[in-house]
């Protein structure tokens, strides 16, 4: 049976926007932590790089490090059960996936802010 | 999925067009970022055991084979982005006469920016 077509939900939209979040998030990140930071402190790689960044401004790195890792767990949750979804799962098996990538999601995003934490407090 | 992934690329060798290869190559690096996400959040909570235990899990990686992995993760993102902004191009622009085209932008863009970090990569450090 063919679904019948409906408008874009609200997931649709915010792949989008995460995308485009990332594009932001991602480009910096490489920039500060592969391109400058890493090539100027090659013997310890990004730990007193890391430290003296969030030590200069803390604000501006908790919140763009904190905007990097909410976004890009959305658009990897969100990709694989749009991918899992490809393959006309079962509503349980919808139901079930649906709950393992929000538990996930939330796991990694609290051990990355917990680390964001620690990251600041190295910075002090 | 074996033989999923079987159908992907009969599809793509009976019906080969930029469409298919993007939306292959869409998926893989897709899935591939997913699991190096989960990995990296994982490898950097060393921090929470300490400065000392971070340092010493980051040292682990200043090798050659983790340098080669790091620019194959960099190839992934790249394409994934430059191919991800053609789709938001076509889905929010109105772009979808040049969906063909882009696509091979977004592969010259994203063969610009890796093989342009080879010196970041191999020859700076």
């Amino acid at each position: 049976m063919v679904e019948k077509s409906r408008a874009p939900g609200l997931s649709w939209y915010m792949q989008r926007l995460t995308a485009l979040l990332l594009v932001i998030g991602l480009v910096g990140h490489f920039i500060v932590l592969h391109y400058t930071k890493l090539y100027q402190d090659k013997t310890s790689l990004a730990a007193d790089s890391t430290a003296e960044r969030f030590g200069s401004s803390p604000l501006l790195w908790l919140l763009f490090d904190g905007m990097l890792l909410i976004a890009a767990m959305y658009h990897a949750m969100n990709g694989v059960y749009n991918i899992a979804s490809d393959y006309s799962p079962s509503p349980t098996f919808r139901r079930g996936l649906a709950w393992l990538l929000w538990v996930v999601g939330l796991a990694g995003s609290v051990v990355g802010l917990l680390l964001l934490g620690r990251f600041l407090a190295m910075g002090n | 999925m074996a033989r999923e992934s079987l159908s992907y690329t009969r599809e793509l060798a009976k019906n080969a067009h930029e469409g298919m290869l993007s939306f292959l190559l869409q998926r893989l690096t897709g899935l591939g970022l997913v699991a190096y996400l989960i990995l990296h959040i994982f490898s950097l909570s060393s921090a929470l055991g300490g400065e000392q235990k971070f340092r010493d899990s980051l040292s682990m990686y200043n090798s050659p084979l983790f340098h080669v992995l790091e620019w194959a993760l960099l190839a992934a993102v790249v394409f994934h982005m430059f191919n991800g902004l053609r789709i938001v191009a076509v889905d929010w622009f109105g772009a979808t006469r040049y969906q063909r085209m882009l696509f091979w932008v977004a592969i010259a863009a994203s063969a610009v920016v890796v093989l342009g970090s080879i010196p970041f990569f191999f020859m700076w450090r």
